[in-house]
């Protein structure tokens, strides 16, 4: 360490090196413009460093000018503040000039190279680099990338390469913006106009090129702020073989690829896309060339219909049982009553053979048989059946009674083939909803129902307007089951309202759960937005609500919330659609 | 029903156990109902052929023969038969084709009480019917006349795919045949429980406009009637005054703060009583229409001559009628009397029966045909109302004029 350390000269202080001082002893922060910052950044990441600086040398005055660092949060040698950082110079000068000289046929190393820290005037510590070195547009440039060294690690040569060429590609398009590309400049415009996300990568899946489509689809801002990222990062993983490792390898297999591909945004949400994947050949280098079509809201129809198409299923299959159930539910209900009825009778009948049977036990030729009834009458307990009887048939009858509710209700929340609007009484709707899905809330919630007796009837899809009150219904008493309504604390209560608001009815549901965090507000209604774990919540209930209500509808869905206490719903519904009010004849 | 006094009930249904259990709970009937029980429709017209019944009701979904196809011979066989059905039939779908038969329509399950009383009122109601002739015209009518132009317009609309149903409502609402089929398959249990109707224009968005239209174009739940008998019925004024007449005593209810089941009852009876003439008319011809021209001045008068020359008043026939379609006591009661109020048992306060009379009134002007019974209105105290009411209708009239 120590001869190499004297074969160094060592750099004095500037206002870069202040810089990348305070970089690297920081760690985690860059500096430096844009586009020298990205090469940096990219640089660390592609050879696995854990910090790297870039500078540029300037041939004629044989200047070095430190552009860009960047620290990967990992402490750079342990640089303690008010350290100078020394690089061996006139080395990396006259590697420079080397490889200057070599134009046009620009070659690129990367060698070992040690980056010491002075501490007031002493050696404090060393720590070894790898540089590359590359020329472009005539100057060369200089990345150092820190990095542990060990012996048997051997840097691939071509992934030096394909590197340095990428950079290049890279540099034109951050360093020249503007730099008329005539011929580019019309693809660009056609994917442009297409409306296609568009990235490229290199085999390793780090992005060299993207425009802003495609940064909106990964929720990543701006087309600049998406290089050199990896695609692998914002792209949902999932258990089978991931989707880039699929995209990746259209690269190898020389073939292009198609496949759906899920991002995910920084704040969680999802794009689901088309990809087109294909390899290219740019600057030499393979690279992936993905065009992406959003098709979220595609998804999110599909999902709508399939979803109806299963309600539809449902609606059949449940008009199918309620006849299976109606049928013997009339004869038990029936023949309920009638050994109800019956036995009364019978009871009658018995009082009158109580008193007979009184007088035969006085009768000296009867008293055998007498007894012998008695003792019948006895064993059987009248009293007793004279009590549970009837009450044993009563309470047949009210389950009975029940059945044939929950079958109705649930014939009437399926609603099985109405596509055209029907006028709907929403009191009943909520009502047979409520009866359908009592099994979600009546374990965590008290059902306080408020409605208003004078609603009108509303023209409406019934059974998707069914479905939104029951996703709410059944929003409602998860948020109340999340801070713990049920056994332990008590149940919580949801409260449903109808009531009738100039030319509109208005449905509030409010519960005391756990209430919608301030964070996440603006996005309850995107789809496949969750905070429900897997199995429990899709993230299209809501979505599905606000589609239902403002499209198909014309309507408002709206809610308040306070985080802890709990949500209101409010839903208001037009009672027409504007044209003929309340029926009265237009001038036809 | 007049023949015995027992009412025979023919019940059918494939199903053996709910024939038992519906036998089994006749026990508590016994003497008042006579029932007799069929396994299939064959075996109900055989039974039918042996011995006169008063009412049926049927299954609907029967192997060989369904309870429609059952219900409709029996319509043409023997149409003095009440036509209801028992029927567990979840989708509206599978049921359409009962539109036309039945008069009512019961969901199993069914208590025995809501039978019974369902029954019950229509044959009380049909004591007052007591010519037969009448009798099977009432039982017997499948739908109403319809205005063969509104047919023929109705039938045009509806080839439209994207037809609204703010189009077909007027069309609705000026023809009691078509506007009064609909109130029966609401009223009648077919659609679910009866819903409240305050305008017949509704009734095809209560139905939803898919049903509606297959009931229409493949059930022909209505029927377009010739232009002699739009002349001999004199339907074009019947049906118009039945328009405005419901008109009126919706207005009438809800300037009154009655509620909506008031609204609709008051609605409903003054759009179907005007059937009552109608169905006089069919049966008795001439000598109907000579009664009308001696008597059509003054409504108390022409009820009062129907009832000593024919028997049975229109507002009775009307009654009937609206019984068969299971409308509720409350719309009977004010079809029955809407002529001659202060004749009917009387009401401590407003109701339909008031709101339908003052509404009848009403169209007719203050000097018209249609005398407000002072004797019946008197106790309610609404004379200061009734003036308004006649000014409120005056204007609405007007605006509907401009509008138009």
């Amino acid at each position: 360490m120590t001869e190499e350390w004297n074969e160094m000269s060592m750099v004095k202080a500037s206002q870069s090196y202040g810089l990348l001082h305070d970089t690297l002893a920081r760690g985690g922060h860059a500096f430096g413009t844009h586009a020298y910052r990205v090469l940096a950044e990219n640089a660390a990441k592609v050879f696995g460093g854990s910090a790297a600086i870039l500078l540029t040398y300037t041939p004629k005055t044989q200047h070095m000018v430190l552009r860009a660092g960047i620290g990967r949060g990992v402490d750079v040698g342990g640089v303690p503040e008010g350290a100078w950082l020394n690089i061996d110079l006139d080395d990396l000068r006259s590697e420079c000039d080397r490889v200057r000289c070599q134009c046009p046929a620009e070659v690129c190393a990367l060698r070992p190279f040690c980056m010491l820290a002075l501490v007031d005037g002493m050696l404090s510590r060393s720590c070894m680099c790898r540089r590359i070195i590359f020329s472009y547009g005539g100057q060369p440039m200089a990345v150092l990338i820190v990095r542990d060294p060990s012996p048997e690690d051997e840097i691939d040569t071509e992934l030096v390469e394909s590197y340095t060429a990428l950079m290049r590609l890279m540099l034109e398009r951050l360093l020249d913006p503007d730099k008329p590309r005539e011929e580019e400049d019309l693809y660009r415009n056609l994917i442009e106009a297409t409306g296609t996300g568009y990235v490229v990568a290199d085999l390793r899946g780090v992005i060299l090129d993207a425009n802003d489509e495609y940064a909106r689809m990964t929720g990543l801002g701006s087309a600049e702020q998406v290089l050199a990222q990896n695609i692998a990062d914002n792209t949902m993983q999932t258990d089978k073989a991931s989707d880039v490792e699929t995209l990746l390898s259209c690269a190898k297999d020389r073939v292009v690829r198609h496949l759906k591909v899920s991002f995910v945004k920084p704040d969680g949400g999802l794009t689901f896309a088309e990809v087109n994947a294909s390899r290219v050949c740019i600057a030499g280098q393979d690279c992936i060339l993905a065009l992406c079509q959003d098709i979220t809201e595609r998804q999110q129809l599909e999902n709508q219909l399939a979803q109806a198409q299963k309600l539809e299923a449902i609606g059949q299959l449940a008009a199918g049982i309620a006849h299976e159930i109606n049928t013997p539910t009339q004869y038990v209900g029936d023949n309920v009553r009638f050994i109800d009825d019956a036995f009364r009778d019978v009871l009658n009948v018995l009082d009158g053979l109580s008193a007979l049977l009184d007088a035969a036990e006085q009768e000296p030729r009867c008293q055998e048989l007498a007894g012998q009834v008695r003792e019948a009458m006895d064993a059987a307990d009248i009293p007793f059946l004279t009590e549970e009887v009837p009450a044993a048939a009563r309470q047949s009858q009210e389950g009975i009674e029940r059945v044939g509710r929950i079958v109705r209700a649930m014939k009437e929340f399926s609603h099985p083939g109405s596509e055209a609007m029907s006028a709907i009484d929403i009191n009943k709707m909520l009502q047979s909803t409520l009866t359908v899905c009592r099994n979600e809330w009546k374990y965590c919630a008290e059902m306080q129902t408020d409605f208003d007796d004078h609603l009108p009837v509303v023209p409406c899809l019934a059974s998707e307007l069914s479905q939104v009150f029951l996703n709410l219904i059944v929003n409602a008493a998860h948020a109340i089951e999340d801070v713990g309504g049920g056994e332990e604390q008590g149940k919580g209560t949801i409260g449903i309202r109808t009531c009738r608001c100039e030319g509109h009815v208005m449905i509030t549901i409010t519960d005391t759960g756990s209430g919608i965090p301030d964070d996440i507000r603006d996005r309850i209604f995107d789809p496949f937005f969750t905070t429900k774990d897997v199995g429990r919540g899709t993230g299209q209930g809501l979505a599905i609500a606000r589609s239902i209500i403002v499209e198909k509808h014309s309507g408002v869905i709206d809610f308040t919330s306070t985080p802890g206490q709990g949500t209101t719903f409010t839903i208001k519904l037009p009672l027409c659609h504007a044209d003929v009010e309340g029926g009265r004849e237009s001038a036809a | 029903m007049s023949e015995h006094d027992q009412t025979r009930i023919l019940f059918v249904d494939d199903e053996p156990k709910i024939l038992a259990s519906l036998r089994r709970m006749l026990r508590r009937v016994r003497g008042e109902w006579d029932a007799v029980y069929a396994n299939s429709g064959l075996e109900a017209l055989d039974v039918l052929s042996e011995q006169r019944c008063d009412v049926i009701v049927s299954d609907i979904r029967m192997p060989h023969m369904t309870g429609v196809e059952l219900l409709q011979e029996v319509r043409r066989r023997y149409p003095h038969m009440v036509r209801m059905v028992l029927s567990g039939q979840a989708s509206r779908e599978s049921v359409l084709g009962a539109a036309r038969p039945i008069h009512q329509y019961l969901p199993k399950p069914c208590s025995f009480e809501k039978l019974k009383s369902s029954v019950d009122r229509i044959v009380a109601l049909s004591r007052a019917v007591a010519d037969d002739e009448l009798h099977a015209i009432i039982c017997g009518l499948e739908s109403l006349p319809s205005l063969p132009e509104n047919h023929d317009r109705l039938i045009e609309y509806l080839q439209h795919p994207d037809v609204s149903r703010n189009t077909v409502a007027p069309l609705i609402r000026r023809d009691v045949g078509m506007g009064g089929k609909l109130i029966q398959l609401l009223s009648s249990g077919f659609f679910g429980p009866p819903q409240n109707i305050a305008d017949p224009g509704e009734t095809v968005q209560l139905i939803g406009l898919d049903i509606f239209r297959s009931l229409v174009i493949d059930i022909k739940i209505f029927r377009r009637c010739d232009e002699q008998t739009v002349e001999t019925l004199d339907l074009r004024r019947q049906w118009q005054k039945a328009h405005e007449m419901a008109r009126c005593a919706t207005m009438v209810a809800k300037s009154f703060d009655a509620d909506a089941t008031l609204c609709s009852a008051a609605c409903n009876a003054a759009y179907l009583h005007g059937i009552g003439r109608v169905l006089l008319a069919k049966r008795f011809g001439d000598r109907y229409v000579r009664l009308r021209e001696q008597y059509g001045e003054n409504p108390r008068e022409l009820a009062h001559a129907e009832a000593r020359e024919l028997g049975v008043t229109h507002g009775q026939a009307a009654a009937y009628l609206a019984g068969l379609w299971g409308l509720s006591p409350s719309v009977i009661q004010a079809i029955r009397w809407l002529d001659i109020p202060s004749e009917a048992p009387p009401e401590e306060q407003f109701s339909p029966l008031t709101a339908a009379h003052i509404g009848c009134a009403l169209i007719h002007g203050p000097d018209g045909h249609h005398p407000l019974d002072e004797a019946y209105l008197a106790p309610l105290g609404l004379d200061d109302r009734i003036a308004r009411w006649q000014q409120e209708w005056t204007e609405k009239q007007n605006t509907e004029v401009s509008h138009v």
